[in-house]
């Protein structure tokens, strides 16, 4: 992970036998500082810290000890939650956080995920999509409200009918849900296609009903799609092909600049995440142009040309932004999440 | 009894060592790439090739199975990449947690099960025979996640009386020392009773789930079995000779009767032991089934590889006991082995 670590390289090396990075030593030991420190740890089960007191670099936290639970079954985790015998949930489906949400007997706080988007990436150097006029026919074939009513229950933001370009990311993209223009540009480019559309089985919660739905709705317009679920563990050797022409995946960035997002998904580095294997030296330039931008001036000018300039290309579609949801006892405050979407312990706190 | 263990020890050797085989083979042809995947997202071809180097992955299969079978021999099932922990230590820490819940829902489905098929034979086509049917029918076409989940909403969700579904403990509980990894004997052994209280309610409803599920098979076999011996000729003669109903129900066809129950105790806790990963998840139960799947999504080989070891070797001790008990039960057995 990017998230950065401060050891105690000393005690970590008088401990290590050796190694210089004390590898075996620190899967079981704990070498660094912070408010909280580890008390038990099993792997998979849970994870028990209790407050640092002599923690110095902030203010102390208000809670004495955090049991963290792995709970597998959403399910559970959903009636542990309304049965008030935990305090914090996470990494629930859209449909139960909406019914919370609804039931209003527990907070839900969910702000769109920082630099996270769902898209279609479309492959840019092998099959149909080289063609950018059907990459645009998707973009406009596809039902934007429908997708985020059926697949995040609405806990998103649609990416549809974007009109001005912004310095942001995620932002809509110029494209609405349009069937006659989208078949007019698959006729233009000598349709009717077939093709092939793959996503993380891991994530077919959210994935599949998009996938359904573009299904459906590319039809309509003269494109054959067969769906593909991806077993989780094949899915990284299966986009780092690069030949897939249809990939739907949820990418989100931890640092939250649009720069970095293109760098990652649709730069000339082609970094596995460049899922279209797009290839653009223009691109390129405009985004490094801000990733080394002297000034603030410079950096929105070339923001503002590379978003223009994917609006067009549209190597990704993006669908929507999905929220990132928490679900909090009404007792519980202070809730901060860090940027790899992992609530803090140290502003917590809880009433009685 | 000795030899006859002794000799049933060296027939399950090729078996074991078929199992060695097959394992190692079988996560070599599992889609997905074990390098690419811990390698993360950012990583460059050559720093897949350099992970792919360091955990042998780049080396000829015989050479891999060689490292593999050599370590294996001095105990070492190598080490899970996603919990960073030795897959022995793991495997250790979690076995007892799918074995408790395992036999506790094999005595709560015998306890149930054993009688009902003996009644349902004796008194065939009564009330209790169709009883004994549908409990059987819904027991094993409801799939465990279902009557998991259908328990939680009930006893936990509705009317309360069920602890939260949160693994072995709840949350304020401490384990005791660890003796036996079984959380109620361990428990007991040091009496404290608090802990094996809060032991016991958690473990109540995850063993009432395996419980129904394994009740079919037992039902069935227990009354087919006893329909069997009850017309046998030696059953016709104690009637004759005056005997009592009971003596000759409890004593002489019960225990003629139980050689396939014995059957197919041991094939239904062999595979409830494995196959309860469903009810471990429903129940956040920290079991080896739960364990495997998780590897197995990660492409993460040695844990998969010691899993299935142990259970290949689970299953050779679990018919060897079978064998043993069925001496015991019927001596002409003992004769013939």
């Amino acid at each position: 992970m990017t998230i950065p670590f401060v050891f105690d390289s000393e005690l970590a090396i008088k401990n290590s036998g050796g190694d210089p990075f004390a590898k075996e030593y620190l899967k079981n030991n704990i070498a660094g500082g912070g408010a909280y420190k580890v008390e038990s740890w099993k792997p998979g089960v849970e994870t028990i810290y209790v407050r640092n007191d002599a923690w110095k670099s902030g203010k102390l936290p208000q809670l004495r000890r955090i049991i963290a639970r792995d709970i597998a079954s959403p399910s559970t985790r959903r009636a542990l939650m309304e049965r008030g015998d935990a305090d914090v949930s996470y990494g629930l489906p859209p449909k139960d956080f909406k019914d919370l949400l609804d039931a209003g007997k527990v907070n839900v706080v969910g702000v769109p995920i920082p630099n996270g988007v769902w898209g279609c990436y479309l492959n840019t150097q092998v099959g149909p999509f080289k063609d950018v006029r059907l990459r645009q026919a998707v973009a406009w074939a596809m039902p934007y409200d429908k997708i985020l009513q059926a697949s995040l229950f609405g806990r998103g933001v649609s990416m549809a009918g974007g009109t001005t370009p912004k310095v942001a990311w995620p932002q809509p993209f110029p494209y609405t849900h349009d069937v006659a223009k989208a078949k007019a540009l698959v006729d233009a480019a000598g349709g009717p296609f077939s093709t092939t559309l793959y996503f993380d089985a891991g994530n077919a919660t959210v994935a599949e009903p998009i996938a359904v739905l573009m299904k459906e709705a590319l039809a309509a317009i003269g494109i054959t799609v067969e769906i593909n679920k991806v077993p989780g563990a094949n899915f990284r050797t299966e986009i780092a092909k690069k030949t897939n022409p249809m990939v739907l995946n949820r990418f989100a960035g931890w640092l939250d600049y649009p720069d970095y997002y293109l760098f990652w998904t649709m730069h000339g580095n082609n970094s596995i995440f460049n899922i279209a294997a797009y290839q653009n030296p223009a691109l390129d330039k405009l985004v490094d142009a801000a990733r080394f931008a002297p000034d603030k001036a410079a950096y929105d000018s070339s923001v503002i040309d590379f978003i223009k300039l994917i609006n067009s290309e549209v190597p990704m579609v993006p669908i929507n932004q999905p929220t990132h949801d928490v679900a909090l006892q009404k007792n519980i405050g202070g809730y901060q999440f860090q940027p790899c979407r992992e609530p803090d312990f140290r502003y917590l706190t809880k009433g009685v | 009894m000795l030899r006859m263990i002794g000799q049933r020890l060296m027939t399950t050797i090729p078996s074991v060592i078929g199992v060695i085989i097959v394992t190692f083979l079988l996560t070599r042809v599992l889609p997905g790439d074990t390098a690419a995947y811990f390698a993360g997202p950012a990583a460059t071809p050559e720093a897949i090739a350099d992970i792919r180097g360091k955990l042998g992955l780049d080396q000829p299969l015989p050479v891999q199975f060689v490292s593999y079978v050599s370590a294996l021999a001095k105990g070492d099932l190598g080490q899970s990449l996603t919990t960073g922990q030795r897959v022995t230590a793991d495997l250790a820490q979690r076995l007892p947690a799918s074995a408790e819940l395992t036999l506790a829902g094999l005595l709560l489905a015998m306890s149930v099960a054993l009688p009902l098929g003996v009644l349902a034979a004796v008194k065939q086509g009564s009330w209790i025979d169709h009883l004994c049917r549908v409990v059987a029918t819904a027991g094993v076409s409801l799939p465990v996640f279902f009557t998991g989940l259908l328990l939680v909403y009930v006893f936990y969700f509705i009317l309360g009386w069920a602890p939260a579904p949160l693994g072995r403990l709840d949350v304020f509980a401490s384990e005791p020392p660890r003796v036996t990894g079984l959380l109620l004997v361990d428990t007991l052994l040091v009496g404290d009773f608090a802990t094996f209280r809060s032991a016991f309610a958690q473990l109540m409803l995850p063993a009432l789930t395996l419980g129904i599920f394994s009740l079919a098979p037992i039902t069935r076999m227990t009354r087919a079995s006893m329909l069997a011996v009850l017309g046998a000729d030696f059953v016709r003669t104690a009637r004759a000779s005056g005997l009592t109903n009971g003596k000759v129900i409890g004593t002489y066809a019960f225990r003629n009767a139980m050689l396939p129950v014995v059957t197919t105790l041991g094939m239904v806790f062999s595979f409830l032991l494995g196959a309860n990963v469903l009810v471990e998840k429903v129940f956040a139960w920290p079991g080896v089934g739960s364990y495997a799947v998780e590897a197995l999504i990660a492409s993460d080989y040695a844990p998969i590889q010691g899993f299935v070891l142990t259970m290949a070797i689970l299953y050779v001790l679990l018919n060897l006991m079978i064998d043993v008990l069925y001496g015991v039960i019927d001596p002409r057995v003992r004769l013939e082995g």
